[in-house]
């Protein structure tokens, strides 16, 4: 925080300041309220509370950021303090206590987690080689796209293992972002200890947000694990159409299609190539790429609990994204994440009366 | 401001602008008391316009009640331009963000005050053009605080301040009038320039709401080079040398060892090790223009005057490489936070201008009086040498008052030096109140010529107070910078 000099490099892209509009929204501010908070000066508890949770945990203050200083571990730290003070935000309540209750975000029986890969015991091995961390919203919400994703693997001759029954976990990052770091290194350790348990020579993630924070944490706390190589499922899927074994649908006609860099998978773990060259495969694609990418991604406004906190705020954030995809003329918008795609789908309604077409990269494929 | 006032006041305000787009929560002042520079002030309350007839409807009620009115754009001012020092109305144009017309064939667009340069950048960008001044700050900054201030950056040897560049304004002036101060022509003989007048006036003559500008053909080649040299004039005669030699480059930059020592520390960039050894002084030095060929002649000439002057010469061989030197160098003045230490920077020795044929003279004369005992103060000097513009960063803690005497001494003999050079305390971080401190010395008459011109146009004087006419004082009436500090600042009071 000694490094802030406040130029505000940082605020101009805050997908939160751009959804609220008011300076107190700028990651400037936060760091500004935090100084003197810290000095006992602002002691407003709940705008404090408040405009720390409003903030999508995007990090792109931090890729802005000339001095090196990292905002976001700075918000991160309040979250936590927040937490543990008691001063969170209620809405954030139910959510922890699902994943306390349930191991998963909706407070579902863990049980059923599996139950997407009932009658795939074709495709589906126990070896391990390649172990899926499939994560709640795929898992209990888009069953159907992991049973493809599943069939895809099988037609790449790299068959996935599922975790079993209701052992794998939440990965914890709706806790973090609520501040719980207690219980988010619970389920850390409960999810590490079932992994290592299954000795995977990989681990295949569906969801960017668990590969991101997987990735950034699990290794650091345990060693061991730490040498299991982590995959996100497109990297593979491209080796798969490279070496024939996989099919893309393909278009009619000739179709502008641009791609939506998750903030998880762009900005966090800098994966950006697979996605498009997945979709500049696609025939009859003509690829058209988003002012806003890669590592300078704009968030779909559902990062860092803000769907719970505010969706006023998270549809805003989305429709302003949408409004981006907008202006480079594209028919189709094209996601890796379920979480961007179920946000940005429901933007694209509000803002261009579905006429944009969003859709997820596996239906790209043919099945 | 009393209770009763300023629930009279909002409500005029919510009336017109809704009350989605006018605040006087406290939180929303608090956030709005900071800018980029050191100081603080909260607004009493904070407007949003959407459009022209908003901005007209908020400057017709402030004038009816006879409170002042301060614009704001990013909020990036280093000179507290952008801070509602009196208790004011603070008008955040970031709403009013539309880019109305981009006219390839007039060369020109036509935007909105609140339109992101970089934002701007990226639409041109797509037809081949752009609008070249890129201050340090380019990402985070609006159109309409560029235009108050005339930013200007490092392409300004070669393609000069926003001042060239604008061809007409919409403005609201204090009355409520709402007039035009230049053409959509790209020239214009038709009565006094008042776009001159306007750009860089700080928002004390009125409102900016709408901007023409003029755009150019971006350059399609660059060729980037740095060099060592063993003194700071000896860097200062290399690029005296460098515009005698009939080549304009697109930026001369020049980095004391300090600042390149702060460089490859926070950036991790690859640049020559001799550069930070102490006493030595580098030049980044970009050519550019439409083809390679030109662009390759260029910089041979330039190779071979910096192989005769230089200690190290390295041309940049990949863009990226290119990219890293000028990433690291637009960020220097947010690294020279970390060397703070408790300390805040001189701002009246901040961003001096002086003609480029005396940078060597004056370079030397200001190293010797700083190597002196009475005078040694930290300070890192860089900045942007191809157009005379260079920055003094000083640390001085205002707590401590034998570094506030000794800052004091040097500052006043810096600005000693730097008028009797016919230089400028200001060559493109504006005036605002942080740096009126020596204004009159620089001014002389004009400052008076300037008052009447303030008088005439804005006679309540609710634009933006405290830019250009009002000294900071202190709590005992002397004047002084280190007045409505921000105490949280790394560094300062509360740190």
């Amino acid at each position: 925080m000694v490094l802030c000099s406040l130029c505000s490099n940082c605020s101009a892209t805050c997908c939160s300041f751009k959804a609220f509009g008011w300076e107190s929204y700028t990651p400037r501010a936060r760091v500004a309220m935090t100084r003197y908070r810290l000095a006992g000066v602002f002691t407003n508890d709940a705008a404090y509370a408040d405009r720390m949770y409003d903030c999508t945990m995007c990090k792109e203050c931090d890729v802005n950021c000339s001095a090196g200083f990292s905002p976001w571990e700075l918000f991160r730290s309040a979250r936590i303090d927040l937490w543990s003070s008691g001063n969170a935000l209620p809405a954030l309540k139910p959510v922890n206590d699902n994943i306390i209750e349930s191991s998963n975000v909706f407070g579902f029986n863990n049980d059923a987690r599996g139950s997407w890969a009932e009658a795939l015991d074709d495709v589906l091995v126990n070896d391990g080689k390649n172990l899926l961390f499939a994560g709640c919203i795929p898992a209990f919400k888009n069953g159907g796209a992991l049973k493809k994703l599943a069939r895809l693997y099988h037609a790449m001759d790299k068959p996935l293992t599922i975790i079993p029954g209701g052992e794998e976990l939440c990965c914890g990052l709706p806790a973090l972002d609520s501040g719980n770091v207690d219980l988010f290194n619970e389920l850390m350790g409960k999810n590490i200890q079932k992994i290592l348990e299954m000795k995977p020579e990989r681990i295949v993630f569906a969801c960017p947000s668990c590969y991101a924070f997987v990735n950034e944490y699990y290794g650091k706390e345990n060693e061991d694990f730490s040498r299991i190589p982590l995959v996100f499922y497109t990297d593979d899927l491209l080796e798969g159409i490279t070496a024939g074994q996989l099919a893309l649908k393909g278009f009619d006609e000739q179709t502008r299609v641009t791609y939506h860099d998750p903030c998880h998978l762009g900005r966090f773990a800098k994966l950006w190539d697979s996605p498009r060259e997945i979709i500049k495969q696609v025939p009859n694609a003509s690829y058209v790429e988003l002012m806003n990418c890669k590592e300078h991604t704009a968030c779909c406004g559902s990062g860092g609990q803000l769907m719970i906190v505010s969706p006023s705020a998270n549809n805003k954030v989305a429709d302003k994204r949408i409004g981006e995809v907008r202006e480079r003329n594209v028919t189709m918008l094209v996601n890796t994440c379920f979480t961007c795609q179920n946000t940005l789908e429901g933007a694209a309604f509000r803002v261009d009366s579905g006429d944009l077409e969003v859709v997820h990269i596996l239906d790209l494929f043919e099945d | 401001m009393d209770k009763t006032r300023l629930a009279s006041l909002e409500q005029e305000l919510v009336d017109v602008l809704g009350s989605e787009n006018v605040t006087s929560n406290p939180v929303e002042r608090f956030a709005y008391g900071f800018e980029s520079s050191f100081h603080f002030s909260p607004p009493a309350i904070v407007a949003r316009p959407r459009n022209r007839d908003d901005v007209v409807n908020i400057v017709t009620i402030a004038a009816r009640n006879e409170i002042p009115l301060t614009a704001r754009g990013a909020g990036t001012s280093l000179s507290a331009q952008s801070l509602s020092l009196h208790d004011g109305i603070l008008v955040d144009f970031r709403q009013m963000n539309k880019i109305k017309a981009i006219n390839i064939g007039d060369q020109q667009v036509i935007i909105e005050p609140g339109v992101y340069y970089r934002e701007l950048n990226k639409k041109l960008e797509e037809a081949g053009f752009f609008f070249p001044p890129e201050p340090g700050s380019s990402d985070f900054i609006t159109i309409g605080g560029m235009v108050g201030n005339n930013a200007s950056g490092m392409h300004a040897v070669k393609y000069g301040a926003t001042k060239n560049w604008v061809i007409d304004l919409e403005v609201v002036l204090a009355n409520g009038q709402v007039m035009h101060t230049g053409s959509k022509s790209l020239k214009s003989s038709s009565g006094y320039c008042l776009n001159e007048l306007f750009v860089g006036s700080e928002g004390t003559l009125g409102l900016i709401t709408e901007v023409t500008l003029k755009i150019a053909p971006a350059p399609k080649c660059k060729e980037t080079f740095i060099a060592v040299f063993p003194s700071i004039e000896a860097a200062g005669e290399c690029a005296v040398a460098v515009l005698k030699s009939g080549i304009v480059p697109s930026a001369m930059e020049f980095c004391d060892d300090l600042s390149m020592g702060m460089m490859k520390d926070a950036m991790k960039v690859d640049l020559p090790p001799v550069a930070y050894e102490p006493g030595k002084a580098a030049l980044f030095i970009e050519v550019d223009g439409a083809t390679a060929a030109g662009v390759d002649a260029e910089g041979r000439i330039i190779m071979a005057l910096l192989q005769e002057m230089a200690i190290e010469v390295r041309e940049a061989r990949t863009e990226q490489e290119s990219a890293d030197l000028w990433h690291a160098r637009h960020a220097l003045l947010t690294i020279l936070s970390k060397v703070r230490e408790g300390r805040y920077m001189m701002s009246q020795i901040m961003d001096i201008g002086i003609p480029t044929s005396k940078i060597p003279s004056v370079l030397k004369e200001i190293k010797e009086l700083l190597a002196q005992p009475e005078y040694f103060l930290s300070i890192a000097i860089y900045g942007h040498i191809g157009d005379g513009n260079v920055h003094f960063a000083s640390m001085v803690n205002p707590n401590l008052a034998l570094e506030v005497e000794k800052g004091i001494k040097v500052r006043d003999k810096i600005v000693d030096i730097i008028l009797a050079a016919n230089g400028t305390l200001s060559a493109e971080h504006g005036t605002g109140w942080a740096r009126t401190l020596r204004l009159a010395d620089e001014l002389g008459y004009k400052l008076e010529a300037m008052k009447q011109i303030k008088q005439a146009l804005d006679p309540g004087n609710i634009m933006n107070p405290g830019a250009f006419f009002e000294v900071p004082v202190d709590e005992t009436g002397r004047p002084s910078e280190f007045v409505k500090l921000d105490p949280y600042m790394p560094g300062g009071d509360g740190a």
